[in-house]
């Protein structure tokens, strides 16, 4: 059983302008996002309190 | 035919056999148990208390597997957590206070296992329950002391030797020093070489000087401050774990954590206040004249009958309960010690304390001392934990004070500022008692920064879903193995089979704890080590695909795809070790597990596959491949 088969024969190079564009597009949206959005930091780099409570059924 | 050498599948065997009987005790887990052992002045551990604990949990009929002698202590095992607990009050309140009632999971590995040194990987706090708290110990306070006591000794060195100064003050930046001004340069000059002379421990420079101030600046040598702070951590654990021991916790964990942290964990322990109060608790010194000896006539009358003379107390000495009269009057109290240290006495041989006071400390110790040469001196530890009590509907907080007397010494000549107390029994006796002075008297303050609590049926509901978790990963990945390799992904399920066998022998005999971010680190490994298999069998059908013969496919499949393998495998191992050296706590787990795992994958998945493909192979002439 093969998922992708060895004789395929795709042209990549051939989408490389809009394979570029998109890898340049998604390098600059993270970057930018992560400088204006910033990372929500979880509780062990904030501090707080933590609880995990089980209620009786 | 085969080229695969026969001491290569002899290796294999051995490693599937190691991998199977180490990793077996895992499969007998600890029954919850109840650990009694004698306090030092209530009668052993005998066959008379073992049954009257066996009627009395059968009087309230409490389920209870099992209750035998083992060496000093007493064992009884539970079938779960809840009649463990209940079985544990019972016994608590039919022994009474002459025995301390402690939670432990005993083992259950059968003692042939045992024997070969096989054992269970013991579960972390996330897995079993209990506390666990992160401390943070000030360690510039203890420098802040030890400036200011230095300030004091500087101030008194100056007056002794009639060098006229204006100030003498601990520098405002902690860690930067005392600051002396003087009247002028010569007064400086003869101070400089006073004080370096005097105190080896300081590093004297003059510092800019204007108009008729000239300043001095002492700072403590580096060297010296280091160690003030790594003996603020070694006293502040020794004096937790001296507390935590009477907590009754059997194996509770205390541990340094990086440069001025301390990790305590519990397990079995499921109220944070009774052992906050403990670990929060302050202790004091005081350095009393003794009436007598430990012990003696005078003392044993006094304890028996509970007639204490009026100008003393009736105190207990520490360790082995002897009872001693100590008087009232206070020579020193804690906050005048500098130092204390142990070691071994050059005269005599014997473990020696060598005790510094500072400068009114050692005037008042040097006032008695002369008057009183050949009369004991008791040191008494006073330690004090809150307690919160309800009374008329309100809380209430009642300090509990305990008081034991630590050392009671004899006197044998005059002394002042530096004196050592000898004759003690041991060399681990002279460190515990320096221990317990510093930990009265100068132990930096500690702060809980981080506590947790992890509900026991929590911990077994951890237990069940990384088990669930790692079973149902193996399946899936195992599953997707076989049906697209056919043969060669059977052979691949069985070495990750193997893998998981191996990693969770050697974790289990190097004793890394078992966490849950270790049981992610084992699902993690399970899913990665299949990669090396995939690279295997792609390159063997490229092989076939370009005409090789089934043998030769196999044979350049291993050969070709190894390199790879390793590359993908180093720098995986790159991020485990970074993991496993900076990281803590829960994060280290991950990647100690990660790192084992890597290494038996790189065993299970090339060499163990090799060897049974080739022993499936090896002897037939082949069409094709099932592959």
């Amino acid at each position: 059983m093969e998922i992708f088969n060895h004789d395929s024969n795709i042209h990549f190079l051939g989408m490389r302008k809009y394979t570029i564009a998109i890898a340049i597009f998604l390098m600059v949206a993270s970057i930018a996002l992560i400088a204006v959005k910033g990372l929500n930091y979880g509780m062990q780099f904030n501090g707080g309190v933590s609880m995990v409570v089980v209620y009786q059924q | 035919m085969s080229d695969f050498p026969r001491w290569k599948y002899v290796l294999v065997a051995l490693v599937m056999l190691f991998g199977i009987i180490y990793a077996l005790p895992n499969a007998f887990p600890p029954v919850p148990a109840v650990q009694v052992p004698a306090n030092r002045d209530a009668p052993p551990i005998s066959q008379a208390v073992q049954q009257k604990v066996e009627a009395a949990l059968a009087a309230k009929k409490i389920a209870v597997t099992d209750v035998f002698v083992e060496g000093d202590h007493l064992l009884a095992t539970f079938a779960n957590s809840d009649v463990q607990k209940s079985g544990a009050d019972e016994i608590k309140a039919i022994l009474g206070d002459g025995y301390t009632v402690a939670f432990k999971l005993q083992s259950n590995v059968p003692g042939w296992l045992s024997a070969i040194g096989a054992r269970s990987m013991p579960l972390g706090l996330d897995l079993q329950g209990g506390v666990h708290f992160l401390m943070q110990v000030d360690q510039k306070d203890a420098i802040e002391k030890q400036e200011n006591s230095y300030a004091d000794d500087i101030r008194s060195l100056l007056r002794q030797k009639n060098i006229r100064y204006e100030s003498v003050t601990r520098s405002t930046v902690s860690g930067q020093g005392i600051t002396v001004i003087l009247r002028s340069a010569d007064d400086r000059s003869t101070a400089s070489d006073a004080i370096a002379n005097e105190y080896t421990d300081l590093l004297v420079s003059s510092g800019a000087s204007t108009g008729d101030r000239f300043v001095l600046n002492a700072a403590i040598k580096p060297e010296k401050l280091r160690e003030l702070s790594r003996s603020a951590i070694t006293q502040n654990l020794g004096t937790l774990r001296n507390r935590i021991n009477a907590l009754g916790v059997s194996e509770p964990l205390i541990q340094q954590q990086g440069d001025s942290r301390i990790v305590v964990e519990l397990a079995g322990v499921q109220d944070p206040t009774e052992a906050k109060k403990l670990i929060g608790a302050v202790a004091t010194l005081q350095y009393r004249p003794g009436i007598g000896q430990p012990g003696d006539a005078r003392a044993m009358e006094a304890a028996r009958t509970g007639n204490i003379p009026p100008d003393a107390n009736l105190y207990y000495m520490r360790g082995d309960n002897r009872p001693v009269l100590v008087s009232k009057q206070i020579i020193v109290t804690g906050n005048q010690l500098v130092d204390a240290s142990s070691g071994i006495d050059q005269q005599s041989g014997t473990p020696k304390v060598d005790v510094t006071l500072n400068a009114a400390g050692a005037k008042k110790m040097g006032d008695f001392t002369n008057a009183n040469v050949g009369k004991p001196m008791a040191v008494l530890y006073v330690e004090q934990v809150y307690e919160t009590k309800i009374v008329d509907g309100k809380e209430v907080r009642v300090p509990k004070v305990t008081e034991t007397v630590i050392n009671d010494a004899t006197i044998q000549s005059p002394f002042s500022k530096q004196f050592q107390t000898t004759g003690l029994g041991s060399a681990k006796e002279a460190s515990d008692l320096a221990l317990l002075l510093k930990g009265g008297a100068l132990a930096a303050p500690m702060d809980i920064v981080e506590e947790g609590v992890i509900g026991a049926s929590l911990g077994q509901d951890n237990i069940d879903k990384g088990f669930k978790a790692v079973l149902l990963g193996l399946a899936l990945v195992l599953l997707a193995a076989a049906v697209y390799y056919k043969l060669f992904g059977l052979v691949a399920d069985i070495a990750l089979f193997f893998n998981l066998v191996i990693l969770v022998a050697v974790m289990s005999l190097i004793g890394v704890t078992l966490t849950m971010p270790g049981v992610a680190g084992i699902v993690l490994t399970l899913g990665m080590a299949i990669d090396a298999n995939v690279l295997i069998c792609e390159r063997v059908r490229e092989e076939l695909r370009n005409g090789s013969s089934p043998h030769a496919a196999i044979r350049a499949g291993y050969e070709k795809a190894w390199s790879t393998i390793l590359d993908a495998n180093v720098t995986h191992l790159i991020a485990a070790l970074a993991l496993t050296t900076m990281g803590t706590g829960a994060i280290k787990g991950f990647g100690v597990t990660l790192m084992i795992g890597i290494l038996t994958s790189l065993f299970t998945s090339v060499t163990l596959t090799h060897a049974f493909t080739a022993a499936i192979h090896g002897h037939r002439k082949l069409k094709t491949l099932s592959v």
